[in-house]
């Protein structure tokens, strides 16, 4: 109970034990998170509102071969991947940091044992 | 259609579930600890929980449904796979991290995590059960409807040997061989979905002119079948069907394209002109008559929605709103299943849920996208049963070759393993963790613990079993979303609020839990839908306006834990650590 209770502090609250610098690293993570998250529920709510309001635009080839349904489709799928990656990088960035504030961190107070 | 028995087929699902029961014997051979039952002791790698994730989530009802879907209506399957899909950046950015985190075993130690509350224990474990058994009942179903056309044996067998052979999975090594035979079966099917859509590629569009008479099967009173007046036999069956008419003037002086890219495939078959099959039926005194008839449709109206959601056209604002409901309920849902909550325990840490997550989106996703490729593949490939859209696939494979249909014939029936094995176990961890041990408060040595929670997995492959075979003759196939409706309604309110706003009580998460669970499961037994498929009533009967919960009761949700939060004494900020101190 104590380790889920002290992993509880760490994904949720600030203010929890673990190291300030990692809170904060994953808050920035976490926000990306959302703001990807965003960009996908625009397109898939651009989406719904297409097929409910216009579904006449449906049927058109804006790229020439497939139609908007099915090229709508498909990069709703790619998308969901593509955001997929760029979270991954950036969570893999902010770790990177993290990992240098820390080394600073020791560098900067040495006497902190 | 009657079906020859393909004992190559048998063969190879016979192997294909002795293997994974051996597998699961040689995993469980060293004696257990909790974590390692529950949680496969959080040492999964990444890259193979993705592919389990795929295992895990893509069910029969994921690779035959949809594919027969597209193959009998058009793109309007492929609006499923669009939601099923988007469900998982949401289990992605939002849910994974603060998941793996947070809980230990089962989705109720996440949400219980900062509380230590029975309340929400209770709750959650009594909603994890209601929506596993729901997805349960249509696999189980499924395994018997399938095992007869594809295997040749009767339903009940089918039903017996998923039964039977996902619990040894399960009693053997719990998470861990469920891992296992997930990753599996998420590979075999996505390769060989791989292996048939450049089949389809390779062969092209062909022009075929099949018969177009209209077909009549007849179910006499006694149970006996006439196709077009003649007793049913295997000389005498209805014709498959679903073929191109004509391909676009480029090809005018041809039949036959020759190998498709990929896009071009979509684009040359939306200028040509289709020819799929309606029924109607009637009933008289001699029995029930079916008639197929053929529809010549144009491709370009095939690949755009509205041929299974009739509601879409029909401009209605009740119509408008299901759709949206539906949509909803998919993308909120998927993330709040706990069979694939569960999945994220196995891995070692957040970041590993999280890299496990982009695999399980990237074979997901190019899974959906293969399966449009064989759903329009079998749409006019001239194979299809006009009977059973699920037969879509296998008899796709079937114009190729024997082989092929004997393997996905065995890979679809596989797929049933895999997922009912994931349900098993959250329904087990739901039992045996959070019921006993937690609510009920009985103590457990980390032994026993894992004793209690394999005594609830064969108590739950039972009751799997005599559901499957009860439910035989409903129409199971809504439960699966019933069970999505269920988990977005009374689980993610609860999850988003918990990580996201700190005002949010026990009593809180217990009432939204509680109340998204009964509203969504209210509203569905009120809904037209239910009313028409279900007990056989009038849709116009119905007292709500639309069949699918989600737009509703997903918002009441987190209206409720919103409410009854704040009319609750807040959470101490830090966890109450000296209670246990004397208070002198």
């Amino acid at each position: 109970m104590k380790a889920s209770q002290a992993a509880s502090q760490a994904g949720d609250d600030k203010r929890g034990p673990v190291s300030p610098v990692h809170a904060a690293a994953r808050g920035t993570a976490a926000r990306i998170g959302l703001l990807l998250c965003l960009i996908y529920m625009v397109l898939y709510a651009g989406f719904v509102a297409i097929v409910l309001f216009r579904p006449d635009l449906l049927a058109s080839r804006p790229f020439g071969g497939v139609n908007l349904a099915i090229a709508y489709g498909m990069g709703l799928i790619a998308s969901a991947l593509v955001l997929g990656l760029v979270y991954m990088v950036a969570c893999w960035l902010v770790d990177r940091r993290t990992v240098d504030g820390r080394a600073a961190q020791k560098t900067v107070l040495p006497g902190r044992k | 259609m009657l079906y020859e028995t393909s004992p190559a087929a048998v063969a190879i699902f016979a192997s294909f579930v002795l293997s994974v029961i051996g597998l699961s014997f040689f995993l469980g051979r060293k004696g257990q600890s909790a974590k390692g039952y529950y949680a496969a002791h959080g040492e999964i790698h990444w890259f193979v929980n993705g592919i389990a994730f795929a295992g895990d989530y893509l069910s029969a009802a994921s690779f035959l449904g949809i594919c027969g879907m597209v193959a009998f209506y058009g793109y309007d399957g492929f609006l499923y796979s669009i939601g099923f899909l988007a469900g998982w950046v949401v289990a992605l950015f939002v849910i994974a991290e603060p998941i793996k985190a947070l809980g230990k075993f089962t989705f109720a130690d996440a949400l219980d995590s900062k509380f230590n509350s029975r309340g929400i224990k209770l709750a959650v474990a009594t909603s994890t059960l209601v929506v596993s058994i729901f997805y349960l009942i249509p696999q189980m179903v499924g395994a018997g409807d399938l095992i007869t056309p594809l295997l040749g044996l009767p339903h009940a067998a089918g039903v017996i040997l998923v039964g039977v052979a996902v619990t040894l999975i399960v009693v053997t090594a719990g998470m861990v061989s469920t891992t296992w035979v997930q990753f599996i079966k998420g590979s075999l099917l996505v390769f060989f979905c791989g292996v048939l859509a450049a089949m389809i590629l390779n062969r092209g569009l062909v022009e075929n002119t099949g018969s177009l008479e209209p077909q009549v099967r007849t179910v006499r009173p006694d149970g006996t079948v006439l196709i077009d007046g003649q007793p049913q036999s295997k000389g005498h069956d209805l014709r498959p069907v679903g073929s191109i008419k004509r391909l676009p003037e480029r090809y005018a002086e041809k039949t036959s394209t020759g190998p498709l890219r990929p896009l071009e495939y979509l684009s040359v078959l939306e200028d040509s002109t289709i020819v799929t099959w309606s029924s109607k039926k009637h009933a008289d005194a001699e029995g029930v008559h079916t008639t197929y008839f053929p529809v010549e449709r144009q491709g370009a109206d095939l690949l755009k929605p509205g041929g299974y959601f009739k509601g879409l056209t029909t401009g209605k604002l009740a119509d408008k709103l299901d759709f949206v409901s539906l949509m909803l309920a998919l993308f909120c849902g998927t993330a709040s299943l706990p069979h694939i909550l569960i999945r994220y325990y196995t891995v070692k840490d957040q970041a590993a849920a999280r890299k496990s997550t982009v695999v399980g989106i990237a074979v997901i996703g190019a899974f959906y996208v293969l399966t449009l490729y064989l759903g329009l593949g079998a749409m006019v490939s001239g194979a299809l049963d006009p009977t059973s859209s699920n037969m879509a696939a296998p008899l796709l494979a079937k114009t190729f070759s024997n082989t092929l249909f004997a393997i996905i014939s065995a890979i679809a029936f596989t797929t049933v393993l895999g997922t009912v094995s994931g349900l098993i176990m959250a329904g087990s961890g739901a039992v045996a963790h959070d019921l006993l041990e937690n609510v009920c408060g009985i103590a457990m040595t980390d032994h026993e613990k894992v004793r209690y929670g394999k005594i609830a997995a064969v108590g739950l492959g039972i009751v799997a079993m005599a559901l499957g075979i009860v439910f035989r003759n409903f129409n199971v196939s809504f439960l699966v979303g019933w069970a999505f409706n269920i988990a977005a309604s009374a689980n993610l309110p609860a999850l988003v609020m918990l990580l996201f706003w700190r005002r949010t009580t026990k009593q809180g998460i217990t009432a939204a839990v509680t109340l998204g669970m009964l509203s969504s499961l209210a509203w569905i037994l009120l809904s037209a839908d239910t009313f028409e498929k279900v007990y056989g009533w009038s849709r116009e009967a119905s007292i709500v306006p639309f069949s699918q919960p989600g737009l509703v009761t997903i918002p009441l949700g987190f209206l409720v834990l919103i409410v009854v939060s704040l009319f609750t004494p807040p959470p101490a900020e830090k966890p109450a650590i000296v209670s246990s101190q004397p208070t002198w």
